[in-house]
């Protein structure tokens, strides 16, 4: 098994999805059941293979230096392989979409609509996700992005709110657009060097020796450009955003938890993985611009908003949005405790906010509205919820002892060396979040309770189920990081040591700006 | 031969000049007439520009090749006739018309 | 006297035949020959129409086995009329399955509107032998006869619902466009013979080769002319007003015939001529813009008169004036590759609009009027299985991985950038990401929105026919197996050289 372990954990969940095609449509709880226990083998693999991961391999543009590599000739006219690896920046990828693919199933209990379609969909979203970070073959990266567009669409446009259908196709076509550009810049990459495997590409771009039509730096602009709209669409970057609330809002409970759980993540991760080893130099460029200041813009756009939201998962979507804020920050700064913050404030970003959304699903399932204004006294009629969220919204808000906290430390930490105003500025989204997090936290608790919700049960035992575990982790990585940015730490180091001459790295607006007022 | 009458040497230019005349003569009418039936005529009298093109190039090449093309174009022009009449036919059994701005079922 | 004058004509006779390799024709004459047997067998009136489905597909199974006998060396037969070569093969080979595919797609069909002439099957077989004659064909006259062999059944088979005005209408329409557009090709014919004095291929090249376009206008006029012509044909913009009205008023599997077959010759014919201007220096501007522009403005208008569009069929066609626009980049691109790109996009149009109208033609069931996209409301909570199977067609047209859609249009827009031409695959991308928007409303009918009451069309209606599913379910294989592993066929393809 350890020889093939990507392509299990990968593959697991559809053969789970095409067991429960098979099964009788009435026979709710064994698809259930199925999906838990094919969601939950890849979860124990990827525990396994966090396991045998050495924090050695830090991949990059050394093919040797990755590990559990599975290589096999797929369209061998265009050179493309099945080739999937691991280094640090994708393990830690692996074991989140594992986790959240598992306890997401625990949300989609309640599922009653066309419960077969929907859970045969749901494992062949996790393969996909699970897919795209593994994948070493741009081509494959490619296939698997796609791949992953389908049954998310269904999943918001059959099982959504009410407005489900404007929803799912504004994902659509966003999501559409942005890959159309990322096979665009594949195939120069492809033509150029006549290669589809990253790891070649990377150390073909790293070496400076750009072939073919790469030579011409007007095209590796574009490139890079290119990819970061396709990439800055998922994650989303602040003015391609809109569909992520609207999505958000549709979809079921367990779609909103993967959605902001995994598939924010795939626009980061795909911008550390192809973006920054196959173009450093337009890295260095765009990075203070495009991930910074955006970046920047995410984080106070997003608490900004999400402050004004009455509809608690519109509140939690924005906070999504400018939780995403730091990543590309801390992404930005291209040093090793910046892009550490990152890469740990994507995973915790994942838990935290999934955690977010299936307490926000709980309440919704009872009452069957979201606003806040609605609620209020819930903490008389349901202590044991009140002090999971209560838990969940200082995890969001970056309280010290819970990870998030440090991974928004680590990454200030980084941005300040570079880029001082910008950092101060994202400082204060911190005081945002923590606004909108308490205000919310306040209407929703505390306050006269509606008599319509004297009957609301507490929490349940699937519900908590569901938390638990991210809890913990929440709290374990919060008091103690070590085991995650050990793992990490490695592949960054390696990462930033291409970006050799980042002293000029700077985002030159702002800072000439200061200059020239302090000066003077 | 006097010499005013070389003025009037006909050329296989000429004969050409004249096939695109025709050609255009023909085209023309497809597009502005409505009558199908008139439509049809316009298109054999395309046809038979092509024919007068090929007949010419023929000539002026001293070979049969044009000639014998001559006579595919003119047997698929009789077939294509024969089937286009008959789907006239048809359509005028149902709609006692020819005319192709009154042919409009089909929309979208 | 008289023995020697015998024995001359036997010598040249035998000559003649000699140099005719009728071997070479073999699946032309049979796919004919089966066309006037079947035409025979129609005289027994009653079971006819059944046995002419089960002959029509034997004789296109033999055709295509026949093709294999011809082996992959060009060879040259009829006075260089005819060259028969791996490209010619593969194309006899798109043909029989398409035919085939027809067939049983038709049959059902037939029988339920009434149509159910025994004769439907024997124009199937002349025209597919048109077909042939088209790509086999290495002189202009055969590429003429072939085509017109085409066209006339197609006429016929395109208006055979005489009592169904918009068959009429169709066949009618199809017929004047299509005769219109053989005018335009014949001018173009006749000019190229003029500048070069033959109608064959070799002799056009050889002729190109020694004197360019420039010095010889009356070539320039001709290429032009049979160009436009072949654009009616393939339906690009703005040759494609045709398309719609014929694709909504013919016969279903006659649509299905007729948006596939003859435009894949047509390319296959356009690909095998304009190969002889391939060296040519320098390469006409003007002929690589317009090819250019006919390729952009397909994609782009082809896409944008399918998006509002509520009728299926005519949403259809459009989307095939944008599938054709695609494989115009390829025959935009003028190498190699990009013609191994175009052969597998043949490959996988065939099986994705064969196979999306069989599904059409089996909900089409027991519908007299229009197809609409409202009519495929609900369609998932009523027809499961036949609304998942429409789905993979239509991803599939939509160019989503990892279907076979997507690995075509991965070739054709692979061979574009390789060339250069990196604008027009630029705007081919964007087209494709366009095209799923319309793709996508077919399935957000079908899965995101209630059944209608009474719309008078009853999806529960729908019985399936075992040759219908043969066919769908075949075309579903090929496009997933395909899709996935397009490795082997890419590779059959790239050997093929014109």
């Amino acid at each position: 098994m350890d020889n093939h372990i990507l392509s299990a954990i990968t593959f697991f969940p559809l053969i789970g999805a095409v067991l429960i095609l098979l099964m009788p449509s009435k026979s709710f709880k064994l698809m259930r059941w199925t999906s838990v226990v094919f969601t939950g083998i890849p979860l124990l693999l990827s525990v396994r293979l966090y396991q045998l991961f050495s924090p050695a391999s830090t991949g990059m543009n050394q093919a040797e230096l990755y590990q559990f590599v599975e290589k096999y000739p797929w369209i061998s006219t265009f050179h493309i392989n099945y080739y999937l690896g691991v280094d640090g920046l994708s393990v830690t990828m692996v074991i989140l979409s594992a986790l959240i693919s598992f306890i997401g199933v625990f949300a989609s209990f309640n599922i009653q609509k066309a419960v077969k379609g929907y859970f045969a969909l749901y494992l062949l979203l996790a393969t996909a996700m699970t897919g795209v970070f593994l994948s070493l073959d741009f081509f494959l990266f490619y296939v698997f992005w796609e791949v992953m567009l389908l049954p998310m669409y269904f999943l918001i446009g059959i099982w959504g709110g009410p407005r489900r259908e404007y929803a799912a196709i504004k994902f659509f076509l966003y999501t559409l657009f942005g890959s159309v550009f990322m096979l665009l810049v594949m195939l120069v990459f492809y033509f150029s060097a006549n290669t589809f495997s990253l790891v070649e590409l990377s150390s073909i771009m790293i070496s400076k020796d750009y072939p073919g039509y790469l030579n011409v730096s007007v095209i590796r602009n574009a490139a890079w450009i290119l990819l970061f709209i396709g990439f800055a669409i998922k994650i989303p970057v602040f003015p391609f955003h809109t569909w992520l609330p609207d999505a958000h809002v549709e979809a079921p409970t367990a779609i909103s938890v993967i959605l902001a759980g995994v598939l924010l993540k795939m626009g980061t991760y795909g911008i550390l993985r192809i973006s920054y080893p196959l173009l450093p130099e337009e890295t260095m460029k765009y990075a203070p611009y495009a991930l910074g200041f955006l970046g920047v813009v995410n984080i106070v756009y997003g608490a900004f908003v999400a402050m004004a939201q009455n509809d608690l998962k519109k509140l939690i979507a924005y906070s999504s949005i400018s939780h995403m804020g730091y990543v590309m920050l801390g992404m930005a700064s291209l040093n090793v405790e910046g892009m550490n913050g990152a890469i740990f404030q994507m995973f915790n970003h994942g838990i935290i906010t999934s955690m977010l959304f299936i307490l926000v699903g709980v309440i919704y399932d009872r009452a069957h509205h979201r606003d806040i204004h609605a609620l209020g006294g819930l903490i008389q009629q349901m202590p044991r919820y009140a002090s999971f969220t209560a838990f969940a919204f200082f995890a969001g808000l970056g309280l010290p002892g819970l990870s998030g906290f440090i991974s928004e430390a680590l990454v200030f930490l980084g941005a300040f060396k570079v880029y001082s105003i910008l950092t101060i500025i994202a400082a204060s989204g911190i005081i945002l979040t923590a606004a909108y997090l308490l205000w919310a936290y306040m209407r929703v608790f505390f306050g006269k309770l509606h008599e319509q919700h004297r009957e609301f049960p507490d929490i349940n035992a699937i519900e908590v189920i569901s938390i638990l575990p991210v809890a913990i982790l929440i709290l374990l990585l919060g008091v103690y990081p070590a085991p995650y940015l050990n793992v990490v730490e490695p592949t960054m180091q390696k990462m930033v040591s291409i970006f050799s001459d980042s002293s000029g790295l700077a985002f030159n607006l702002i800072n000439q700006m200061s200059h020239y007022l302090f000066r003077g | 031969m006097p010499e005013s009458l070389h003025i009037f040497q006909i050329t296989e230019t000429h004969y050409i000049v004249l096939s695109v005349i025709l050609f255009c003569i023909g085209t023309a009418g497809v597009l502005i007439r409505r009558n199908a039936l008139v439509i049809f005529l316009c298109i054999e009298i395309m046809l038979n520009a092509v024919n007068l093109a090929l007949v010419t190039f023929s000539r002026h090449m001293d070979q049969n090749r044009g000639e014998v093309f001559v006579f595919f174009v003119m047997a698929v022009a009789a077939a294509e006739s024969a089937i286009g009449l008959s789907l006239l036919i048809v359509l005028h059994r149902q709609k006692k018309t020819v005319d192709v701005d009154e042919i409009n079922t089909l929309k979208g | 006297m008289t023995e020697i004058m015998t024995d001359t004509i036997s010598t040249n006779l035998q000559t003649i035949i000699s140099t005719m390799r009728l071997g070479l024709l073999a699946p032309h004459l049979i796919v004919s020959m089966g066309g006037i047997l079947l035409m025979l067998v129609s005289l027994l009136k009653k079971a006819a129409f059944k046995i002419n489905a089960f002959l029509a597909i034997v004789v296109l199974g033999i055709a295509s086995v026949c093709a294999l006998n011809t082996g992959s060396d060009p060879q040259t037969g009829f006075n260089g009329m005819i060259k028969s070569d791996m490209f010619s093969n593969v194309f006899i080979w798109i043909y029989c399955a398409t035919g085939i595919f027809t067939v049983l797609i038709s049959h059902k069909y037939m029988e339920r509107r009434k149509i159910n002439v025994p004769e439907y099957y024997s124009l199937l077989l002349f025209a597919v032998s048109g077909l042939m004659f088209m790509t086999s064909a290495s002189d202009l006259m055969i590429l003429f006869v072939g085509l017109e062999i085409l066209s006339v059944s197609l006429f016929v088979m395109a208006g055979i619902d005489i009592h169904d005005l918009r068959s009429t209408e169709a066949g009618l329409k199809y017929f004047l466009m299509s005769v219109f557009a053989s005018a335009f090709l014949l001018f173009g014919i006749a000019f190229v013979y003029g500048a070069t004095g033959s109608t064959e291929y070799s002799a056009i090249k050889d002729f190109a080769l020694s004197n360019s376009f420039g010095r010889s206008p009356y070539l320039y006029a001709g290429v032009l002319l049979v160009l436009g012509g072949m654009a009616f044909k393939i339906s690009a913009v703005p040759f494609h007003m045709w398309t719609p009205d014929v694709y909504q008023g013919a016969p279903l599997p006659v649509t299905a015939f007729l948006s596939t077959a003859p435009k894949i010759a047509s390319f296959g014919f356009l690909f095998k001529f304009m190969a002889q201007f391939q060296n040519v220096q320098p390469y006409p501007d003007l002929l690589e813009d317009i090819v250019i522009s006919l390729a952009v403005l397909s994609m782009i208008v082809g896409n944008l008169l399918a998006l509002n569009q509520e009728d299926l069929k005519r949403m259809l066609a459009y989307s095939s004036i944008t599938h054709m626009g695609y494989v115009m980049t390829a025959f935009a691109s003028r190498s190699d590759t990009a013609i191994s790109a175009a052969l597998f996009y043949f490959a996988a149009y065939i099986f994705m609009n064969i196979g999306i109208f069989a599904v059409i033609a089996v909900i089409s069931e027991n519908n007299d009027k229009n197809l609409t996209l409202e009519n495929f409301r609900g369609m998932a909570q009523k027809k499961p299985a036949m609304a998942f199977l429409f789905m993979i067609f239509l991803f599939s047209l939509a160019g989503i991985p990892p279907l076979i859609g997507f690995a075509a249009k991965f070739f054709v827009f692979s061979a574009v950038i390789q060339s250069g031409l990196y604008g027009l695959a630029v705007i081919g991308i964007l087209n494709s990401a366009v095209s799923a928007y319309y793709y996508l409303r077919v399935v957000i009918n079908m899965y995101l929105k209630a059944p209608e009451q009474d719309s008078g069309f009853d999806l529960n209606a729908i019985k399936y026919g075992m040759a219908e599913m043969l066919a769908i379910t075949s075309c579903i294989a090929a496009i997933i197996i395909l899709g996935l592993q397009p490795t082997s066929l890419i590779h059959f393809f790239e050997k093929i050289a014109l």
